[in-house]
């Protein structure tokens, strides 16, 4: 095994053992090349925390993100137009709207909120541009997207929810000696009841909006 | 030993695609199924992992890999029929569904297949067609896997159900315009379920490949999205079996160029050309699609398309 980057003490992600090679090298017993030495991006360039928090600047950036999102969404002409485009394409380009200019302008900002939320998770947590940053976060957006129902501002709440249950993991690790898999499946079953319930809606006599 | 020289090049890319292929030819044979019935299963990636976790465990427990390979298709129908049944509910997104059944697969495999990182399973043998050949590249590059002639086999004759019988023409209408399958009197659900089961089914076994031929062994890295890029591969092969086959052949073809440039010295940008399928995919996808029409041979019922 080749040097690795020595430990850090808030270095999140993958146990030294659960590293791909290092199990090849247990289960092999030969010696496996490990993942290329990582520069650290040093402690000057990191991201903070908030002000008074435990918390670095990421929950900030997401919250301003959310707001600026739900203005868009819901109080400009683009948001407007982003609306109808999502609701009928053709009766869109119709109505005389750009649909590939607002389509690609819809793919641009999102792509900026992932490529911030990339950002934040070197900056802040890792310090470095590792293969631990895989971590499917990007499925899970998709999935908090949907089970907010598209509004911006829906979204911080269920965000914070399924961040929660990750981060419970090493607590159910330790208290409870269940494996790390244990918060996939959890939240893998929560999405999936959440986006089947979605039948129910409208049925239910408490989800029926009133009708003034 | 024969010196090849530059011809390794061609060779080792041409073992590359046999090698790696399977899985990918496999799980874009389901995702085409499912399709032409009218609803996306992104849940494949999850049911690939589930397939070679299953798959893996259930030959190191009965000591037949060929059993394993069966489980693993059982696990991947049961998990196909699973996000089948939900997407029949009223208003039900599937790709959303889809997603979450990708995390509920992977996190499943994952917390049921701790005790099996470590044992050693019997993995599938693999044959040779390379005797012919004094050269130990062109013996090493025709070394193939029994699955990937059965998947051979499942694309050629799927193509032919999909055009020439009666189950075929059903599944195709299915996905093409609900409306008149049901005027039919074909219960569209019904239909849609067993597609999204059989393509889970297969799915499986192309997991099971991962866990019990190449790699060959189970792992919680096992699988890189090949389950997605198999969904991507569907789009890119116009929901035809035949052309599945030829984009799974091309797909990892692309992927073994780097690893075979480094075999005759040229080892910059090795990484670069790890990222060699993708950029190959993404642009023919682009080179070959229009703004004005959909693309030929889409299912009209797909919720990208309606």
């Amino acid at each position: 095994m080749l040097a690795e980057r020595p430990y850090r003490a808030n270095r999140r992600g993958l146990h030294a053992a659960d590293r791909a090679y290092m199990r090849d090298t247990i289960r092999t017993k030969q010696p496996v090349i490990s993942e290329p030495f990582l520069t650290n991006i040093g402690d000057a360039n990191m991201v903070g925390s908030l002000p008074g928090l435990d918390v670095h600047w990421g929950l900030g950036f997401g919250l301003v993100f959310c707001l600026v999102t739900y203005v868009l969404v819901k109080h400009t002409t683009y948001g407007f137009a982003l609306r109808i485009v999502g609701g009928n394409a053709r009766a869109a380009r119709l109505a005389g709207l750009p649909v590939g200019a607002i389509v690609l302008a819809a793919c641009a900002l999102g792509g900026a909120a992932a490529g911030l939320a990339g950002m934040v998770e070197v900056a802040a947590v890792h310090g470095s541009a590792n293969a631990s940053l895989i971590a499917g976060y990007g499925y899970a957006g998709i999935l908090v997207a949907f089970i907010a129902r598209q509004n911006p501002l829906a979204i911080v709440p269920v965000a914070v929810l399924v961040g929660g249950i990750s981060a419970s993991g090493g607590m159910l690790q330790r208290r409870l000696d269940l494996p790390d898999a244990t918060v996939l499946v959890l939240q893998g079953i929560a999405f999936m009841l959440i986006l089947a319930s979605e039948t129910v809606y409208g049925r239910l006599k408490i989800f029926r909006p009133e009708r003034a | 030993m024969t010196e090849l020289g530059w011809w390794g090049v061609p060779i080792a890319v041409l073992g590359g695609a046999v090698r790696v292929s399977t899985p990918f030819l496999f799980v874009s044979l389901g995702e085409c199924i499912t399709e032409k019935s009218g609803r996306i299963n992104l849940g494949l990636e999850g049911i690939l992992v589930m397939g070679a976790m299953s798959g893996y465990a259930l030959s190191y427990i009965t000591g037949s890999p060929w059993l394993g390979v069966l489980g693993a298709g059982v696990a991947g129908l049961g998990l196909g029929l699973l996000h089948g049944l939900v997407c029949n509910l009223p208003r039900v997104n599937d790709i959303a569904v889809g997603i979450g059944l990708m995390l509920f697969g992977t996190g499943l495999a994952f917390f049921l297949g701790k005790p099996y990182v470590q044992p050693k399973a019997p993995t599938l043998p693999a044959m040779s067609l390379g005797g012919w050949s004094g050269a130990p590249q062109v013996q090493a590059a025709l070394e193939v896997n029994p699955l990937f002639l059965i998947g051979i086999g499942i694309a050629v004759s799927l193509g032919w159900a999909f055009r020439n019988t009666r189950w075929g023409l059903i599944v195709r209408m299915v996905g093409d315009s609900s409306d008149a399958a049901r005027a039919m009197g074909y219960a569209v659900p019904r239909v849609r379920t067993l597609c999204t089961g059989v393509g889970g089914f297969l799915a499986g076994i192309g997991g099971s490949f991962l866990s019990l031929y190449y790699p060959g062994s189970w792992s919680e890295g096992l699988s890189s999205g090949q389950g997605l890029m198999a969904v991507a591969l569907v789009i890119f092969a116009r929901w035809n079996p035949m052309r599945c086959f030829y984009a799974a052949l091309l797909f990892g073809g692309a992927g073994a160029v780097g690893p075979a440039l480094q075999s005759v010295g040229i080892t910059s940008g090795y990484y670069l050309f790890n990222a060699a399928p993708y950029v190959v995919t993404l642009g023919i996808m682009i080179a070959t699609c229009s703004p004005r029409r959909t693309l030929a041979g889409a299912p009209g019922e797909l919720s990208i398309n309606r």
